[in-house]
């Protein structure tokens, strides 16, 4: 017990021990609040949607006569909503930089799905500061700077040649050193974490379990490669040089590495050509013969075969058949497009074993719903919902069904289905036996170190 | 003293070079400064080959229109690319969060698409490994490790007291300390602002006169940075006494200024001025264009009025009288009016941005690194402002192309049967092609007026104090 308290003295007595301890906090206390403030703001967008979507339509069924349905279904701009678990305040992956509650309507998708989020490019270069930031990257240097000069530092004072003396001594204290950082900085963490489910009333569900498992798992893998740089013997200066550079390396230039790589790999100007050749299609659409899209679109479209042939006017029916038929156009161009995003999705993953920092990075976006491979699940489900979109409008337009009141309010609604989550358990087990044999290599590493 | 300035710092040179992981970081920092350039390169002429070629088809998509009316050319619209700016090898800036191309059309602005930020939240957190980027962040960490025991490393072994005693002040000591690492930071940023200008030279037409004078400002600007942690380094090795406790400081303080303090920052600025999402955006400006009038509803007041005065102008009694098409007039209003909403919202968040700009400008002085990545954004036209810019010209350039067509459907089509006509496919050959004008340097620094002066008097002050006779008794005291 005595020594205990004395450890605790040594550990906070240096002033940079503590300052490294309180930046740490407040900084994962800032983040939190502001994941808080940023997904209260995607909560708002989601939610004015809607009712500005509702007021819309409230508005249209006031007027004394209904608009035609080809002109109601061109306004008609029906909202959507990326759904995100609470966690995506904390883990805000690519949420800033991308649409959570994009708009869709009838008329060609591949014109609308593109849509960027405003951002000020400035803040999205200087790289955010969201609580995953803290616990990825912070968090292995605050370990770093309490550990990495343990036993150099008992050589300093002189009594690390007195505990080799005496059998297994060192190594013990050496053990309660590491245990005691490693119990003071998961304590913080914790804290941190608790504290951000407070705030952001998340459930201490199996999730709550995961990101901690995870999060301590991390801890042990930095805490192992501290151990290890230490077992070389070498002086605090060399350690701390060496852990500094495993962190430049692993948080810094791996990620660097592998965005330049996916981005050589699998550049596209797939969205560049769609948008140019729709561009094109609906265009020359014009000057076609319209009937003859018609037919072909019904080939496509056999539930409205029935339909009427057209007559001289302008008729909303060509209209919607045509935009439809410039998204099948650009089909194969698309459906590449997906198969090229998803073999980059795959590509990362495989190549985030390269880096610790960049695979919890990996995994923490995707345990809060963010990561781009939920992007484009919800990409996906926006082009679903654009399909019921127009099929619940082809009824009206190709049948000449006239549209009532009740059927603006039988308007079809966007509903977010659940994500798809992959089963991240067997990755966790993997890397928890990863690290586990570092960590043993670092202990067996450790207990051969003797005085220099 | 000159000479022993000199001859410390030859000494010191001589010592860093026995050191072989010196040596190896030395080289994989060089290593990793070509291949960023290199990419970046590689990058920059993809880019300027897909806006060009992307350019060139939709001009000629836009001159091989048949007869048409011209207001459905307005709706088949026009495309605005963004070359990269010609400096954007080495500074990659913003340009992974912006889009390149913007589709101009009739009635819409609509915004910069298609940004290559895939996966941004995963692996863009530290932005990308540009050379400026290396330069900003990894530089000043070599640095550190060159530097955190000159000081006390010498008080630590004894050879200060040595030194002193051989009547070597502190001030030539430190003098001669800071020399060898300056001049060691030369050595190892020049190669690639060599290489740069190797390069630009070699892009030929993107080339300008202004590119040498650029990287000449961008070469000053890196090295006010390199002196500026040569001090702090200096500053904090001299002030604690172990070699170990001044790295950790150092690190520390290291992490504060690049990775911590411009995120805080970066995150605070925007809640103090907080810009438009895009739904919120959008809206406003559909509300306010709804206020003013619906130039396809015929009892709209403000188009009522509209007739009425045009009428009056011509001196004729109904609109089939006048001499030209009242709905050429009407799209041209309307376009006007709905341009104007559009640019006030717009001004609107660019005046945001720009406030979150100065907001961290303010901090420059504290923190130097702010400066020196915002004045070699701006020095490559990689910055907010630049991006801003090109759209604001193409959209001078979406007004200027949908008016013109507005013109033809006022003065080249009939009011009767209108949209039965066409105009002639010549017509479309006097549209001029869309061309982004590059920036001068002096409206690419403009934001900057006086804020490099603050950061530059904190890197003398640190100087100052470091030479300063109080600093010098601390350390007499010490030994």
């Amino acid at each position: 017990m005595l020594l205990f308290k004395l450890e605790c003295k040594r550990l906070f007595a240096g002033t940079i021990n503590k300052l490294v301890l309180v930046l740490f906090i407040v900084s994962g206390v800032f983040a939190i609040y502001q994941g808080a403030l940023g997904y209260k703001s995607v909560r708002i967008d989601q939610y004015k949607s809607m009712v500005v979507f509702q007021k819309e339509r409230e508005h249209v069924n006031s007027r004394e006569t209904l608009p035609a349905a080809g002109s109601l279904a061109y306004y008609a701009s029906a909202p959507t909503e990326w759904k995100l678990s609470p966690w995506a305040a904390l883990f805000v992956g690519e949420t800033p930089s991308s649409m959570v509650a994009s708009k869709v309507r009838a008329t060609a998708l591949q014109s609308q799905i593109f849509n960027r989020e405003i951002v000020n490019p400035a803040q999205q270069r200087a790289g955010g500061l969201d609580l995953g930031f803290v616990l990825v990257y912070f968090l292995p240097l605050v370990i770093g700077i309490l550990t990495v000069t343990l036993i150099s530092d008992e050589q300093h004072a002189g009594r690390w040649r007195l505990l080799n003396a005496l059998p297994n001594s060192a190594f013990r204290l050496l053990g309660k050193q590491i245990a005691l950082r490693f119990v003071v900085i998961w304590l913080l963490v914790v804290i941190l974490l608790v504290s951000a489910a407070m705030i952001l009333s998340l459930p201490f569900d199996t999730l709550f379990w995961i990101v901690l498992g995870a999060t301590s798992l991390y801890m042990v893998f930095w805490f192992a490669l501290a151990t290890l740089i230490m077992s070389f013997g070498k002086n605090s200066v060399v350690n701390s040089l060496a852990y500094l550079s495993s962190w430049v390396v692993l948080a810094l230039l791996v990620p660097g590495a592998v965005h330049l790589y996916l981005s050589a790999q699998y550049q596209s100007d797939a969205p560049l050509e769609i948008t140019l050749q729709q561009r094109m299609t609906l265009n020359d659409g014009w000057d076609k013969d319209k009937q003859a899209t018609l037919n072909e679109f019904l080939t496509h479209e056999p539930s409205w075969q029935d339909t009427a042939p057209l007559g001289e006017a302008f008729d909303w029916k060509w209209y919607y058949a045509q935009q439809h038929m410039s998204d099948l156009a650009v089909q194969s161009i698309v459906e590449e497009n997906i198969r090229n995003n998803q073999a980059r999705q795959a590509r990362l993953q495989s190549l985030s074993v390269l880096s610790p920092a960049l695979f919890f990075q990996l995994t923490l976006n995707e345990l809060a719903n963010t990561s781009s491979g939920y992007q484009l699940q919800y990409r996906q489900q926006v082009a679903e919902y654009h399909q019921t979109i127009r099929h619940f409008f082809y009824d009206f337009l190709f049948f000449d069904k006239p549209v009532t009141r009740q059927d603006v309010e039988d308007f079809p609604l966007f509903k977010a289905q659940a994500m798809e989550t992959q089963n991240g358990l067997w990755k966790l087990l993997v890397s928890a036996v990863f690290v586990l044999v570092i960590a043993a290599l670092a202990i067996v590493r450790i207990r051969k170190v003797r005085p220099l | 003293m000159n000479n022993k300035i000199m001859q410390i710092c030859r000494h010191e040179l001589a010592s860093k070079r026995k050191s072989p992981s010196l040596w190896l970081l030395f080289v994989m920092t060089q290593l990793l400064l070509a291949v960023a350039l290199f990419t970046g390169w590689q990058q920059y002429q993809q880019s300027v080959q897909t806006q060009t070629k992307a350019q060139e088809i939709v001009e000629q998509q836009w001159n091989a229109q048949p007869d048409r009316h011209p207001h459905r050319v307005a709706h088949f619209g026009h495309f605005a690319f963004r070359p990269p700016s010609a400096l954007s090898f080495f500074d990659l800036g913003v340009n992974a969060w912006v889009g390149d191309s913007i589709f101009l059309e009739a009635h819409k602005q609509n915004s910069a698409n298609f940004a290559n930020d895939q996966d941004g939240g995963t692996l863009l957190r530290f932005s990308e490994l540009s050379s400026a980027n290396i330069l900003l962040i990894i530089w000043p960490l070599l640095i550190i490790a060159l530097g955190f025991a000159s000081v006390s490393g010498e008080q630590k072994s004894g050879t200060l007291r040595q030194l002193m005693s051989m009547g070597v002040s502190f001030r030539a000591l430190v003098t001669g300390k800071c020399l060898s690492y300056l001049l060691l930071s030369v050595i190892f940023i020049l190669p690639v602002f060599v290489l740069a200008l190797g390069l630009a030279a070699s892009a030929g037409a993107e080339f300008s006169s202004e590119a040498p004078l650029r990287l000449l400002l961008l070469l000053g600007a890196y090295l006010l940075y390199c002196l500026f942690w040569i001090a702090v380094t200096l500053l904090v090795s001299s002030l604690v006494k172990a070699p170990k406790q001044a790295l950790v400081l150092l690190t520390s303080v290291w992490f504060i200024l690049t990775i911590l303090m411009p995120r805080m920052l970066a995150e605070f600025a925007h809640h103090q001025n907080p810009h438009q999402k895009r739904n919120d955006f959008e809206l406003a400006i559909k509300l306010d264009n709804r206020k003013v009038g619906d130039s396809h509803n015929p009892d709209d007041p403000y188009f009522s009025k509209f007739r009425e005065e045009t009428l009056k102008k011509y001196g004729v009694s109904s609109i089939e009288e006048l001499p030209v098409n009242y709905k050429g007039l009407v799209m041209q209003e309307g376009e006007k009016l709905n341009a104007e909403i559009y640019k006030k919202h717009y001004q609107q968040q660019v005046a945001q941005f720009d406030a979150q700009r100065q907001f961290v400008s303010q901090f420059y002085w504290v923190n130097p690194y702010l400066f020196v990545r915002d004045f070699s954004m701006a020095l490559t036209r990689t910055d907010t402002r630049h991006f801003l810019d090109f759209e604001q010209q193409a959209e001078a350039h979406r007004y200027a192309r949908i008016q013109k067509l507005n013109q033809l459907h006022t003065d080249e089509i009939h009011h009767h049967n209108d949209r039965a006509q066409r105009v002639d496919k010549s017509y479309w050959q006097e549209f001029d092609a869309f061309h982004y004008t590059m920036p001068t340097l002096s409206w690419s620094l403009s934001a900057f007026s006086l804020a490099w002066v603050l950061p530059l008097l904190a890197v003398m002050a640190l100087y100052i104090f470091l030479n300063s006779n109080g600093m010098q008794r601390r350390i007499y005291a010490a030994v």
